[in-house]
């Protein structure tokens, strides 16, 4: 079973990538070559839905620990949601969460997106100068 | 000198030890002669000396015999004053030698009234004077010439003496006292004297020439000089004072001995010349004076001296000769040499068409050239030969490559071979030592539910038992759908083999026929190693019974039929001699022993693996040594009517090391997890793990490029699932792998490293063997 991977475009700034099949040693390179492009300083938030991962191996969680680095690099926002109990044992075992805000919805990651960007903007009018 | 030329390292020997050869001989010669001419010079000298020595006495004693004879007369004769002027000067007149002379009479005694009375006639240039000698300012009596003669009594020589008053000049005077007899007394009366000048004297010494350089001289009994080409010397001094002068003690010897009045010869150092000498010397026996002459050293060896040069000067025109002859020797050696070595240079490099130079000459050099042009020419033909041969081989050997090919597709090489029948399992292997085999198995249905299954050995391996191999397994399949059992077909076949076997070719040959609904085989043995059956669950154990002769050999052979049973899970395992009469390095058999307990401990592997674990049972024991013959291995495993088929809780798999493994690894894994109804998260559990294992070894394990198999096996037993990886890679302990640090901050954290993490933590328990070159992981979780 080969891998889906969908790329819905918010604006310039926002990305929701969703993974459909299995992300293994096999996959792993053609989601790596999809997504870099992505990974740029211009890209603020990117949404990964998991909601079809059925499999990942290290190899895929090497690409998403790529992923993890390079937006932490350039402050922007990194969220996953829809993690399949497997899935999310794997990402328990080699302890990926902590860092990574995991969401049971697009909805409610977009809710919490959108509270981030609220603060942000808050911090930006307290202080003018900034 | 090792880089050097051929012609600079002869010219160099040969005219070193020439030129040592002739020194010494100029040296030798040199030498010789110079004794010689020494010897000849001091005999000369010596002689000389001698004849110089007599020629001036003899001189001087014909000077003494005229005032002797004078002396006798004035004895007997009273001359008067005329008289004795007379006779005086005919003394002078007739003896050239003679400058003066006197006739010396003592006071008073010529006429009684003469006091002095010594009439003197002496030359002045071409005229004789006449002087009277004797007056209060030169009283005669009293000197030398007068003196001693009187009181001697005898003929006395004066020591030169400058003649003041008298002659005025150097002289030596010989006086003779002469007497009277006065009664009977003899009474002195005076003397007579014959005066010689010393210029004189010294013009007949400086008359004697020797060589150019050499001289003479006289010396006084007292050693004064009386003449020597250094006029300062003469009567100034005395070879003593000279020796004393010159702190010389050889000079002052020399001088003892003359004055003794001895004669010699000695070398050294000439006063005039200052140059180096030979002197001799010899007495003067009258006047008791000593004549000695030099002879000048240089002068005379200047003959052997100039006759040395010649002769040096004539060996180095030989040696320039001899140079240029050995050079153009040398050259007529090298030349052909050379060109022979820019030949061979061009030879070396493969082109074989190089002109070697023709051999002019029949030494040792034209022997070299004509052996390079034979050996050239020999060599030529022999890479002809050699690329011919090789090309026959090449072709041969494609075409042996091509009959491989040929032999591996007459053998029936798809397994499962009825995967319709799940009844059994059949696997079979056919190895051959060379290209080509002797070896044969076959198997085919001869009607719905019997399968017949063959394996051979032919007599002879390669080519010629490949060719018999295949009539014969032609033969067997065209008479076993014609003919009623194993040991018909046997006998068919050995009689159409032995009717026309001009190279007595035999073949063994084990022949069943299997009935796949009861198990039941019946079988015929022509002479092939006992097969072995293997009851499940049981020792390995040989089959017996139903041996006859080897097909091809016996006409008209009878062979007997041998039955048996197999139950589901029974095992028959047929092979040819190539496994049991393997070879180590010490050239011990293999054995069917070693066999039969090899496959007592490896009964409950699938066939297949059965089968590749024979082989690579064999290799191992073999170590280096090759295989000696051709391998062919059969195994029938029967499952029963029902066809339980294989173990349905095991699954093995052969990965190829490639990362398209991966697919067939998660279709296969699918597969099974239906078979047992795995959980989905199980089941991707097994496969994560199974894939992080595997992408490792295929990334990792292999430094060749060469395709390695991966096996996996899996077994399910009341809800433990067991995994075993196994791979032919470096060793390697993934357990060894220190555990990445997952606490670590985003930026730190190692991207990966996490597979091996994975599998310790997915999997219930990890445990890493390595065996016989095997990395053998075995994994346990429970499912």
């Amino acid at each position: 079973m080969a891998l889906n991977i969908g790329v819905e475009n918010r604006g310039a700034e926002f990305y929701i990538v969703c993974l459909d099949g299995r992300l293994d040693t096999a996959t792993a390179s053609a989601f790596e070559e999809k997504i870099n492009p992505l990974l740029v300083p211009a890209t603020k938030t990117m949404v990964l839905n998991l909601e079809k991962l059925i499999y990942i191996s290290s190899a895929g969680l090497r690409v998403i620990f790529k992923i993890q680095k390079a937006l932490s690099a350039h402050q922007a926002s990194f969220v996953m949601t829809n993690l399949q109990p497997q899935i999310q044992r794997v990402f328990e075992i080699v302890k990926a969460l902590p860092d990574t805000p995991i969401f049971e919805s697009i909805e409610e990651a977009d809710r919490y997106l959108d509270a981030m960007q609220k603060e942000e903007l808050d911090k930006q009018k307290r202080s003018p100068n900034a | 000198m090792r880089s050097k030329s051929l012609a600079f390292k002869l010219a160099f020997f040969i005219l070193t030890c020439s030129s040592l050869i002739f020194g010494a001989v100029l040296g030798y010669n040199y030498y010789v002669s110079r004794q010689l001419i020494l010897q000849n010079i001091e005999a000369s000298a010596r002689d000389l000396a001698a004849t110089t020595a007599q020629k001036i006495e003899t001189v001087l004693r014909s000077i003494e015999e005229v005032p002797e004879t004078v002396a006798e007369s004035l004895a007997e004769i009273t001359y008067d004053e005329k008289t004795l002027k007379q006779l005086l000067h005919s003394v002078v007149d007739h003896n050239s030698e003679i400058f003066g002379s006197t006739i010396a009479f003592e006071p008073n005694a010529f006429d009684g009234s003469s006091y002095y009375y010594a009439p003197y006639v002496y030359r002045s240039g071409r005229d004789l004077k006449l002087n009277w000698l004797g007056d209060e300012d030169y009283v005669y009596f009293r000197l030398d010439w007068y003196q001693i003669p009187r009181e001697l009594k005898r003929i006395c020589w004066t020591e030169p003496y400058y003649d003041e008053g008298g002659a005025n000049i150097t002289i030596s005077t010989c006086s003779v006292p002469f007497y009277r007899w006065v009664g009977n007394e003899r009474r002195f009366m005076g003397v007579v004297t014959a005066d010689v000048s010393l210029a004189w004297l010294e013009k007949m010494v400086s008359g004697i020439k020797i060589a150019k350089t050499g001289y003479a001289f006289l010396v006084s009994k007292n050693g004064t000089f009386v003449t020597h080409p250094q006029k300062n010397l003469i009567m100034n001094e005395t070879i003593f004072s000279l020796a004393e002068g010159r702190h010389d003690p050889l000079i002052r010897k020399i001088g003892r001995d003359m004055v003794r009045g001895r004669s010699g010869f000695i070398p050294l150092k000439s006063l005039v010349t200052d140059k180096n000498v030979w002197m001799a010397y010899a007495p003067i026996p009258t006047t008791g004076w000593s004549v000695a002459v030099l002879f000048p050293q240089d002068e005379l060896m200047a003959d052997v001296l100039r006759l040395n040069q010649i002769d040096a000067l004539l060996a180095c025109l030989g040696f320039v000769i001899l140079l240029v002859v050995i050079i153009l020797i040398a050259k007529s050696i090298t030349k052909p040499l050379r060109a022979l070595a820019y030949a061979t240079q061009d030879i070396a490099k493969g082109n074989w068409n190089v002109e070697l130079p023709k051999p002019k000459s029949a030494d040792e050099v034209g022997t070299l050239t004509a052996s390079f042009i034979y050996m050239k020419e020999a060599l030529a033909k022999y890479v002809r030969e050699l690329t011919q041969t090789t090309a026959i081989k090449e072709r041969m050997e494609s075409e042996l490559k091509i009959a491989h090919d040929i032999q591996m597709s007459i053998v029936p090489k798809t397994f499962p071979p009825f995967p319709e029948r799940k009844q059994f399992d059949l696997y079979a292997i056919l190895e051959p030592a060379r290209e080509v085999g002797g070896d044969l198995y076959d198997f085919f249905f001869i009607d719905e539910n019997r399968l017949c299954f063959v394996i051979g050995d032919v007599s002879g391996k390669g080519v010629p038992g490949s060719l018999f191999m295949a009539g014969t397994k032609t033969l067997i399949k065209s008479c076993a759908k014609e003919t009623a059992g194993p040991d018909a077909i046997l006998k068919k076949v050995n009689g159409d083999i032995s009717s026309d076997n001009d190279f007595c070719m035999f073949v063994t040959v084990f022949c069943g026929i299997f009935d796949i609904r009861t198990g039941e085989i019946v079988y015929a043995n022509g002479g092939h190693n006992p097969p072995l059956l293997i009851r499940k669950g049981q020792n390995a154990e040989f089959l017996p019974g139903g041996n006859g002769p080897a097909v091809g050999v016996v006409p008209n052979a009878e062979y007997t039929q041998g039955s048996l049973f197999l139950k589901p899970g029974d095992t028959l395992y047929l092979y040819t001699d190539g496994v049991t009469e393997a070879c180590n390095e010490k050239e011990e058999l293999y054995s069917e022993e070693r066999l039969r307990d090899f496959l007592s401990r490896n009964s409950g592997k699938r066939i297949k693996k059965m089968v590749e674990d024979t082989l690579r049972e064999i290799r191992l024991y073999s170590g280096a040594a090759p295989q000696s013959d051709d391998i062919t291995l059969l195994v029938l495993r029967y499952w029963g009517e029902a066809g339980a088929g294989p173990d349905e809780n095991e699954m093995t798999l052969i990965l190829k090391n490639e990362m398209s493994s991966l697919a067939k690894l998660e279709s296969a894994l699918a597969e099974f997890g239906k078979q047992h109804g795995l959980d989905g998260d199980v089941l991707r559990n097994i496969n994560l793990i199974l894939e992080e294992l595997t992408v490792n070894i295929i990334s990792y394990a292999y430094a060749d490029k060469t395709q390695h198999d991966i096996v996996v096996h899996l077994e399910k037993r009341e809800g433990k699932l067991g995994i075993q990886i196994q791979d032919d890679g470096k060793p390697f302990n993934p357990l060894q792998v220190p555990a990445p640090d997952l606490d670590a901050s985003l930026e730190k954290r190692p991207i990966g490293g996490l597979g091996i993490h994975l599998v310790r933590k997915l999997a219930e328990s990890v445990e890493y063997q390595r065996r016989d070159g095997y990395n053998i992981l075995i994994l346990k979780m429970s499912v």
